[in-house]
Formats: C-alpha cells, sequence, structure tokens
C-alpha cells in the first residue's frame, strides 16, 4: 500500500507542478510550516518582552511590523502565532477525517437501519452554519484555542463521514473488492486495503480546503474572544487588541490579519490545485 | 404537496436534533447558570440553591429540556441570566438591524458576483477570466473580520468618507419604528436627511459582508453557466442565428440560475454566520452583537435563543430555496 501512495503522491506532485499559484501557495505553507516548528529562527525578538520606551511605533528595520500599546514587537507576535494557528488548524481536520472516517466506514458497511441513524444524525450537524454552531459550541465550553479546535471538530466530522460512506458504497460494487472477499479477506482488511486507498482523492482535496476554512474560523472565533487568552500571540486576538488603536496605528491591525488571510489563501490554492489534478474534468469549470 | 410536507417533517426533525444538542452541551457548561443568575458576588448557598429551583436546575436533564421546549413553542425564550430582559423581546429587538445588514449584502453579492461570473464563463480561458477568478478565490480566503478592520483604516481613519460603526448618525433620531430596518422607516417617514445618514452607515459593513458570498457567487455563475452554455439547445440556439447575448441571457443564465439560487441560500446562513463578525466590528446593534455580548457573559439562554430563532431563520430560507428549486426544475419531481 506504501508503494501505491507514493506513486499516488509522485503523480500529484508532477501534475501540480504545472500550476505556478499551487506552486507558492506549497512553498508559503513549508515556510509557516518551519516558522511554527522553530519561530525563534525567524525573530530574534521575544513575543512577549514589553518596551514602555517603544509603544506602538511604526513599522522600521528594527521592528518589522511596528510594536503594539505595551511595546512588544509584532512581526515577533506574528511568527510565534503561527504554531498556534496551524498547528490547530492542521489538528482539527485530521481529528475530523479521523472520526469521520470511521463513522464513515461504519454506515458504509452496516445494515441498513444504522447507516439510515448515522445518516440523519449527521444531517443535524451540516444543517447549520458552522461559524454559528461552532460559536455556540465553544461559549457552552470554557474559552480556549484548544475548545475552538474541538467544537469544530465535533462539526466537521459530519462532512467527512460522508464523503467516506459515499466512496465506500461507491466502491464496494467494484469487481476488485469482489475478488478480494472472494479470496477470503475479512471485511476490515477489505475496508482498509481496497476501500481506503480508493476514498484518498476526494477526501485529501476536502482536508486540505477545510484546512484554509480552519485558519479562518478559528482566528475568527478568538477575535470574538472564544479563542487564546492573552497575552497568547494568536492571530485572532491580535486583531482584537488591535480595535483600540487601529485609527492612529494602520500596522496594527493590518499584518496579522495579512497573516491569516495568506495562510488560508495559500490552502484553499492548493485544495483547489489537488481538485484540477485529481479529477481534470473539473477543471474545465471551476 | 408530499415533497413539501416531507420536507417539513424533516426541518422539525432537524430543528429538535439542533436544539437538543444545544441544550445538552449547555448543561455541560462548568460555568454555573445558578451561580450567573444569582450574581456572582457576595451570594451565599441558599441563594444558589433558590436560583436553581428557579431555573430548574435540579430536574433531570431531559425533563429540563422538555420544559424548555414547551416555554419554546409559547415564544417564552427565557430570561437573561444578566439583564433579566425576556430573551424573546431582545431578540425582536436586534434581528431588524441584521436582516438589514444581510439583505442589503446579499443584494451586493449578487450584483456583483453574477456579472464578474458571465464575464467569467463568456472569456473563459482569456485574462479577464483569470482576473476575476483570482479575485473571487482572494475573497473566498478573506477573514471578515480583519477586511472590516482595513476598510475602517482606510474609509474612516484615512479618507474620512464614511462612518465607522452604528446605524445612523446622533444627528437624527431612530425613525419611527415600522419595520425595523432603518433604511425603509426613515424612506416611510420621509426623512431623507434620516435615509442618507442610514445609508452612509450601512455602506462599509454591508461591502465587507458581502464579499465572501460575492466570491462564492462568481465562482458558481461562471462554473453553471460553462456547464449550461456546452448543452445541445445552446448550440441549436447560436444555429438559428440569435445574438450571442440572448443566447446567453435567455437560453444560458436561466438555466444556470437553478444552481444560483441554491447557492444563495447557502450563502444566507454564511452571511449569518459573517455578521457576527461584522456587527461587533462596526457596532451595529444586530443580534450577532447581541450573541458575541451574551458569549462574553456566559448569558446561554441568549446564546439558546440566537441559536435556535437562527437556525429556524436558516431552515426556512433554505425551505423557500427547495421549493424555489422544485419549482424551477422539473427534473427533481420525478
Amino acid at each position: 500500500m506504501t508503494g501505491r501512495l507514493g506513486k499516488a503522491l509522485a503523480w500529484l506532485g508532477r501534475r501540480t507542478r504545472r500550476n505556478p499559484p499551487a506552486v507558492l501557495a506549497a512553498v508559503y505553507i513549508l515556510v509557516m510550516s518551519a516558522m511554527a516548528a522553530a519561530p525563534w529562527a525567524f525573530t530574534s525578538h521575544d513575543p512577549y518582552a514589553l518596551s514602555a520606551r517603544e509603544r506602538l511605533q511604526p513599522p522600521s528595520a528594527a521592528h518589522l511590523f511596528g510594536t503594539d500599546e505595551v511595546g512588544r514587537d509584532i512581526y515577533a507576535r506574528v511568527v510565534h502565532g503561527t504554531r498556534l494557528t496551524l498547528s490547530l488548524s492542521l489538528f482539527v481536520v485530521a481529528l475530523a477525517l479521523v472520526l469521520g472516517s470511521i463513522v464513515g466506514s461504519i454506515a458504509g458497511m452496516a445494515p441498513r437501519w444504522l447507516d439510515e441513524l448515522v445518516m440523519r444524525t449527521t444531517d443535524i450537524f451540516l444543517a447549520f452554519p458552522q461559524f454559528v454552531m461552532a460559536m455556540a459550541i465553544v461559549a457552552a465550553f470554557s474559552r480556549s484555542m484548544l475548545n475552538a479546535m474541538l467544537a469544530l471538530a465535533c462539526i466537521w466530522w459530519a462532512q467527512y463521514a460522508r464523503i467516506v460512506r459515499a466512496q465506500v458504497l461507491a466502491v464496494r460494487q467494484e469487481a476488485f473488492v469482489e475478488a478480494a472477499t472472494a479470496l477470503g479477506r475479512g471485511r476490515a482488511a477489505v475496508l482498509v486495503r481496497e476501500i481506503y486507498p480508493n476514498c484518498f482523492g476526494p477526501v485529501v482535496v476536502r482536508a486540505t480546503l477545510d484546512v484554509s476554512y480552519a485558519v479562518l474560523i478559528l482566528s475568527g472565533l478568538s477575535f470574538i474572544g472564544l479563542g487564546a487568552e492573552p497575552p497568547t500571540p494568536e492571530w485572532g486576538a491580535l486583531l482584537t487588541r488591535s480595535r483600540e488603536y487601529l485609527i492612529e496605528h494602520w500596522w496594527y491591525p493590518t499584518f496579522p490579519g495579512l497573516a491569516i488571510f495568506l495562510t488560508s489563501l495559500a490552502f484553499s490554492f492548493l485544495g483547489d490545485a489537488l481538485r484540477d489534478a485529481l479529477d481534470p474534468r473539473g477543471r474545465k469549470y471551476v | 404537496m408530499a415533497f413539501l410536507l416531507r420536507r417539513l417533517a424533516y426541518l422539525v426533525y432537524v430543528l429538535i436534533g439542533m436544539s437538543l444538542l444545544m441544550f445538552v452541551v449547555s448543561r455541560m457548561l462548568p460555568g454555573d447558570p445558578a451561580l450567573i443568575y444569582a450574581g456572582e458576588q457576595n451570594v451565599t448557598t441558599e441563594m444558589i440553591e433558590r436560583a436553581r429551583r428557579e431555573l430548574g436546575l435540579d430536574r433531570p436533564l431531559l425533563v429540563q429540556y422538555v420544559i424548555y421546549m414547551q416555554h419554546l413553542a409559547r415564544g417564552d425564550f427565557g430570561r437573561s441570566l444578566v439583564t433579566r430582559e425576556h430573551i424573546f423581546e431582545d431578540l425582536k429587538r436586534y434581528y431588524p438591524a441584521t436582516v438589514e445588514l444581510a439583505l442589503a449584502a446579499i443584494v451586493i453579492a449578487c450584483l456583483v458576483g453574477i456579472p464578474v461570473g458571465v464575464v467569467s464563463a463568456v472569456f473563459a480561458g482569456r485574462w479577464l477570466d483569470h482576473v476575476s477568478r483570482a479575485v473571487a478565490l482572494f475573497l473566498n480566503a478573506m477573514p471578515v473580520f480583519w477586511l472590516g478592520l482595513m476598510a475602517i483604516v482606510i474609509f474612516y481613519a484615512r479618507l474620512d468618507w464614511l462612518p465607522a460603526g452604528g446605524r445612523v448618525s446622533d444627528l437624527h433620531r431612530e425613525p419611527p419604528r415600522l419595520t425595523g430596518l432603518y433604511t425603509v422607516d426613515f424612506l416611510a417617514a420621509g426623512d431623507l436627511a434620516g435615509l442618507g445618514s442610514a445609508l452612509s452607515h450601512l455602506v462599509l459593513p454591508s461591502i465587507v459582508l458581502s464579499a465572501l458570498s460575492m466570491g462564492v457567487l462568481a465562482r458558481i455563475t461562471r462554473a453553471s453557466l460553462l456547464e449550461v452554455l456546452e448543452q445541445q439547445y445552446v448550440t441549436a440556439a447560436r444555429a438559428k442565428g440569435l445574438a450571442e447575448w440572448i443566447v446567453i441571457g435567455k437560453h444560458g443564465l436561466r438555466n444556470a440560475g437553478v444552481t444560483i439560487v441554491t447557492v444563495l441560500g447557502i450563502q444566507f446562513g454564511n452571511l449569518v454566520g459573517g455578521a457576527v463578525l461584522t456587527e461587533s466590528i462596526f457596532s451595529w446593534p444586530g443580534v450577532g452583537r447581541y450573541a458575541v455580548r451574551a458569549i462574553e457573559t456566559t448569558d446561554f439562554p441568549a446564546i439558546m435563543g440566537f441559536a435556535i430563532t437562527f437556525a429556524v431563520l436558516y431552515s426556512l430560507v433554505n425551505l423557500a430555496v427547495d421549493v424555489t428549486y422544485y419549482a424551477l426544475n422539473p427534473r427533481v419531481r420525478a
């Protein structure tokens, strides 16, 4: 199976290479990942260091993105905020994907009544706008970035359950699955070795696009006070703080917001490129 | 008819499921509603106990839920834990502002998004198409709250062209309440200066809010129009010698319209989600800001009230979309 996966990845790489925005997006994501892993390599400033003399300074060589109301370096705070946003966004999608795949496979293989039950439950989770739903759930738990992430995973598992179930139902009919069953492979083995590899395409596209939304939703929740607590450097929370100062100090909201925007954009470019690569028919239209 | 009944039954099912989910989640919360209700300072255990009894928190969860739903059926959302106002009254006061903002945003999104999508489809593969697709993608990834802040920095702080918050300037009184939509109410009262002020306050928040839906609409219009333009009846229309704009308008757009309407319904939900953020940036006194304030004070009945009314509204809009879809597209009737 690893051989097949490797081949699929190499093939994907070949197809996406002809798409310059996607390459740019991939490079940006790599740089952001490096920032998340080793923020100190990108800035010598301490994101928590206060400096009364340097309050609300405009961008300069010393402070690339300027400073905030207590003299902290905004560039350092944006760089150090990368880890939280990026890791939680990836994690929420991974969690939703795993949960959804489990539920989806069960529904796809299960007797009809169980399938119905599962699918009608996903209906409830998919029936309402994610932001409002996530807002209500985090509000019920205590406010923290982790809870915001969990709330989102609570909602998003449903769409993966649907995708995986649909794929399972479709692939189950194929001759190679029948062949594997005829050869005496158990249900679980058929699921893992024959069916999952065939779910790869749509799930990976959905997941990449969802990271883009996760970045927006998590920082949005944080912006309205349902995420990171001060003084944690977090992009949405930085924007909240900037609101009192933005009339006179344009740089304060500009750079943290740009970070959110570019990160979300990068994942949506990548997701689009993956979809084009995996489904050449869709390329013509969207 | 059977379709409509099935759809209604489904709506009721989803709403009950959603409210049950929310209710259970709300009762798992670590913050004690009785404590908030009793007032957080200087409370005795007896006061908390009494608050708990008053709020019915001493009963089993399922009983609490049934009681809550019984009240709900009578339009009683309970009282806010913080202000002790009737939540229903609060919502009635704040909803019109949100509706006005969302309507303005959806109109702007359609007026810009659909033509951009059409142009993109007509010039598919050429530079105009590339530019509009890029813009649509950019809008899709745009954090609405950042766009709002930047709009204030540019159009209020720098250029001083437009106001940055509120629904009407302090110089004007609120219009006599008719619909709760200030623009309509000012117009009805014949107060043109007031109307101007209300409109100028509406410009920034509604444009900011429309951004996301605008991108989605442009993409969907382009995609569905391109798909339709490949159909044989379009080729036939062209072969008849019809002018290209008639082919696109009459044969193309009308058939692509089915998809666009569906997406518009879904966008309504995103719009209200975005309104929560937009309203808190522009101090727009709507339900979004109400919900944010409720969250800040852990006022769960108020959050519940917002979520449930919103869910009902959202479901009704989607029902309307489904019915339109059903009416426009005879194939689904089969």
